[in-house]
């Protein structure tokens, strides 16, 4: 045990006056945001402190290790160093923000502060509240510990977190149900099975089965749980933790006469208010040791009434005996998401049944927006919304009058006490929604796109999909290596050529062009309309996706990045993505002489200028066109749409073009390309479609489309001509997108036919 | 558009939390054949949320999946031919899928549903 612990609960016997009363200055200086919990020893805060004027002692204020007490031998001392560094960013003390307040010294109190802590469930006398100590063996704690071990934690301010089925959302303290991540791990079927054959599971009115999210919690010694009650809308039935590695005391908190009609909120006024102080509010209090290895149950009033809590110390006194907590407790909890609101009989408990409360009491709307508090049985404290932080806010509400109150409420802190902490929880939080998996993406599609790109396939895609038939064997050999029964996103999926590619896997297409939807659904292929840029798709589903000849239609980085991203985010943890886009460095120069170069970085305004764009319709690279005959009958351009038509172009052009696509034709096409700019290679191209006059779809849409300038007619090839809008990808620029998004590696990239491709795993 | 699809499908409007599942307004079913595949029923099954597609199945008349499933249950021929059947061969051809929080209709046809967004809904 160390100096900081031997003094748990306790404050060294100096206080701090209640708010709202004048300080009075001493020697003393109570400081926040300052100890060896934000890496401050207690002798570089004396050597600090001491350029005013000597310092007694520095001694821990509470056993947070972020507040501390500084003894000055002289008050003019301490007057200077709280003018000088109160509020102040503190150079000599790495930057931080320090809170003071004088403080007295008052000798310990006789009053028993902490309460017993009990052994059973049934000296607590809860309802629902059920103990069952050795309830995995010492292998099975081993076998359960190494499995989690292993697996990816997520790191939060002050513990650690994996979440199994569904992810438990801080923000909201609840779950997305349409963001399901999976089935439980196979490391705890056997705990499953067990715990489903518990009577309070099996003869429970409300379902608690099957279990389907489990939140595993890793506390370091000393860090706690914020008192709450899990969100009654988020979960049904009973919730189950199992404490592994080590022990702690949870202590169980009822708040009677809980007064709505007074305070409209019960944030505000109800449990605000400190226990011992009589009239308004007050709170019933039991402790239960959960011992490593053990289950506590709760149910019915322990689950939606009562608060738990897990006081943020290094060990607990248990019947005269001092429990140390471990270096570590790792908890596994087992709930049930609840589909629909709760109807629980704890009506005014229940956020499905009175607007505003949040689970926990002691948030304010305003402090839940700044922390990230969770709503975890064995869930987390550390978030820095403490017990300590909210109990200065009903000391500041309550009145205090017993040694023992002063006391506590002394070892306490304000919350700007933790401005450090509360910028870090700030900066996971933001981190925190960086990785929920959906964001909103509120931009529209620029013009460039819908003309040159959606309304052009609209018009020609009968005929785009006559042509489209080849297979391009990396696609095909990435979707030949998934599992057997994966479930495949094909964004942009065109004319569906790679829909059911697999015959063991199921694929669903989407496309943003109806018609070519339409051509996938009359194949029996499940196909929708949709938005690479918003996937209708709930997240982590997916085995699987492929985004095939897609994101060269983007116009931006930003909508190039966020194509990504949804690919990312429809798929499961450790599911695949593969994306293709054409590569600047083509390996058959003579198709991007068909192309027209759009002359520096256009905006949609300078699209929309006729002139330019007249322009660009008389350069004499987009008339030399060259139709090749297939053998079906159908005609295609050597235009190269995706990979496949290249394989066409090779495989019918073989006698007549040398197809052997050195580098060095490569590295030629481009300086020839880039000729005087060879920083900045061209990427943004106008790429010709020829539809041939005699296509049906002639005499539809594209009658009007050259009626309105919309396309051209080629008399000499007797096709009318639509450009196509691209940005062809640099080498490692698709690989830098890729490294924007979060949540996922590359595990693969190559070049290949034109194209460069990248496999991204999912984390 | 199959049952399996709507499982997957989710209202992704801006400002929705909960945009899954879709309920689904029907106007014209068809049922067409598939492969009879348990390796493949077994695969999907834990993935699916099950109460959505109960729900769903009911919404289109078919009453035969039961609410409550194990996966002890996946042995069970029977039950593996009604759940084939419910997912996979029949088709929701016309109608529309409706957003359970904001009620926007998302129209079905020929079997496609349309989930293009309007540029005030991203």
């Amino acid at each position: 045990m160390d100096d900081v612990s031997s003094s748990t609960g306790e404050t060294g016997g100096f206080t701090k006056p209640r708010p709202g009363v004048e300080q009075k200055p001493t020697a003393h200086l109570f400081v926040a945001n300052c100890g060896p919990a934000v890496g401050l020893s207690f002798d570089v805060i004396k050597k600090s402190f001491s350029s005013f004027g000597p310092v007694a002692a520095v001694h821990p204020a509470g056993d947070s290790g972020t507040r501390v007490v500084v003894s000055f031998e002289k008050v003019e001392d301490a007057v200077a160093a709280k003018n000088a560094w109160n509020g102040h960013k503190c150079d000599a003390l790495q930057g931080r923000i320090m809170f003071m307040q004088f403080s007295v010294f008052q000798p310990p109190s006789l009053v028993e502060d902490h309460h017993p802590v009990m052994t059973s469930s049934a000296e607590c006398g809860i309802p629902g509240l059920q103990l069952y100590p050795d309830f995995v063996s010492e292998d099975e704690e081993k076998r359960l510990l190494a499995a989690v071990d292993q697996l990816p934690w997520q790191v939060l301010a002050k513990r650690r977190v994996q979440h199994f089925g569904y992810e438990f959302l801080y923000k909201s303290r609840n779950v997305d149900l349409s963001q399901r991540l999976g089935v439980l791990p196979p490391f705890v079927d056997a705990v499953v099975e067990r715990l489903s054959a518990l009577p309070e599971l099996t003869s429970s009115e409300e379902r608690s089965l099957p279990l389907d999210q489990l939140t595993v919690n890793e506390y370091p010694r000393g860090i706690g749980l914020s008192p709450h009650i899990d969100t009654h809308s988020a979960f049904e039935g009973s919730i189950m933790s199992l404490s592994l590695a080590g022990p702690c005391a949870m202590e169980f908190r009822r708040y009677m006469n809980a007064s709505k009609e007074e305070s409209g909120n019960l944030t505000e006024d109800d449990d605000r208010g400190s226990d011992n102080v009589p009239g308004k509010s007050q709170m019933e209090r039991r402790a239960l040791l959960l011992p490593a290895r053990s289950l506590v149950v709760l149910s019915d009033e322990a689950r939606y009434v009562w608060h738990h809590y897990i006081p943020h110390h290094k060990i607990d006194y248990v019947n005269g005996e001092i429990i140390e907590r471990g270096s570590r407790r790792v908890s596994f909890t087992f709930r049930k998401v609840r589909h629909g609101p709760c109807h629980c009989k704890f009506v005014q408990d229940c956020d499905s049944q009175v607007s505003g409360i949040p689970s926990s009491p002691f948030l304010s709307t305003a402090e839940s927006e700044e922390c990230l508090n969770s709503d975890e049985l064995g869930g987390d404290a550390g978030l820095d919304i403490s017990d300590e932080s909210s109990k200065v806010n009903y000391q500041n509400r309550g009145k205090r009058t017993s040694r023992s109150e002063s006391r506590r409420s002394f070892s306490t802190d304000q919350t700007i006490g933790d401005v450090g902490d509360a910028q870090e929880t700030r900066e996971l939080q933001q981190k925190n929604l960086n990785e929920q998996s959906f964001r909103h993406f509120s931009h529209p599609t620029p013009d460039i796109e819908k003309q040159y790109v959606h309304k052009v396939y609209d018009a020609i895609a009968p005929h785009f999909s006559s042509t489209r038939f080849a297979k391009w064997p990396k696609v095909a050999a990435f979707l030949d290596s998934l599992a057997p029964g994966s479930i495949i996103a094909d964004s942009g999926c065109g004319n569906g050529k790679y829909l059911g590619l697999n015959p063991k896997c199921y694929f669903i297409g989407c496309d943003i062009s109806p018609p070519l939807v339409a051509i996938c659904s009359q194949r029996g292929h499940e196909a929708l309309v949709a938005d690479a840029l918003h996937l209708p798709y709930r997240s982590n589903f997916y085995d699987a996706a492929i985004s095939i000849a897609v994101l060269h239609h983007l116009s931006s980085d930003q909508r190039r990045i966020r194509a990504l991203e949804e690919l990312v985010r429809v798929v499961r943890p450790g599911g695949k993505v593969l994306i293709t886009v054409w590569a600047v460095e083509q390996e058959d120069s003579r198709l991007v002489k068909k192309w027209t170069p759009l002359e520096g970085k256009y905006t949609e305004e300078w699209v929309a200028d006729e002139d330019v764009k007249s322009h660009l319709k008389k350069s004499p690279s987009s008339s030399s066109l060259n139709i090749i005959q297939e053998g079906d009958g159908c005609e295609a351009t050597i235009c190269s749409d995706d990979v496949s038509t290249l394989d066409i172009v090779e495989r019918d052009e073989a006698s007549r073009v040398d197809s052997s696509t050195s580098l060095s034709s490569i590295e030629e096409q481009q300086s020839i390309q880039t000729a005087g700019k060879v920083q900045d290679p061209q990427q943004e191209y106008f790429v010709p479609w020829h539809l041939p006059y005699h296509r049906a779809e002639v005499n539809g849409a594209s009658v009007a489309a050259v009626a309105s300038g919309f396309a051209r007619k080629d008399d000499k090839k007797g096709a009318v001509v639509y450009d196509r809008y691209y940005h062809v990808f640099a080498e490692g620029e698709l690989e830098r997108l890729t490294s924007k998004v979060k949540g996922a590696v590359i595990v693969d990239q190559f070049y290949d036919k034109s194209n460069w491709c990248v496999i991204l795993q999912k984390a | 558009m199959r049952l399996l699809t709507h499982n997957m499908l989710s209202c992704n409007i801006k400002g929705v939390t909960k945009g899954f599942p879709l309920s689904i307004e029907v106007q014209r079913l068809d049922t067409k054949d598939a492969d009879f595949n348990p390796d493949f029923l077994r695969n999907i099954f834990p993935k699916l949320e099950w109460k959505a597609f109960h729900d769903a199945a009911v919404s289109i008349g078919l009453n035969d999946i039961p609410e409550q499933v194990d996966p002890t249950m996946l042995e069970d021929h029977e039950f593996l031919q009604k759940f084939h059947h419910a997912l996979l061969e029949v088709h929701l051809e016309e109608g529309a899928l409706i957003c359970p929080e904001t009620g926007r209709r998302f129209p079905v046809t020929k079997g496609v549903p349309n989930m293009l967004l309007h540029e005030d809904e991203v």
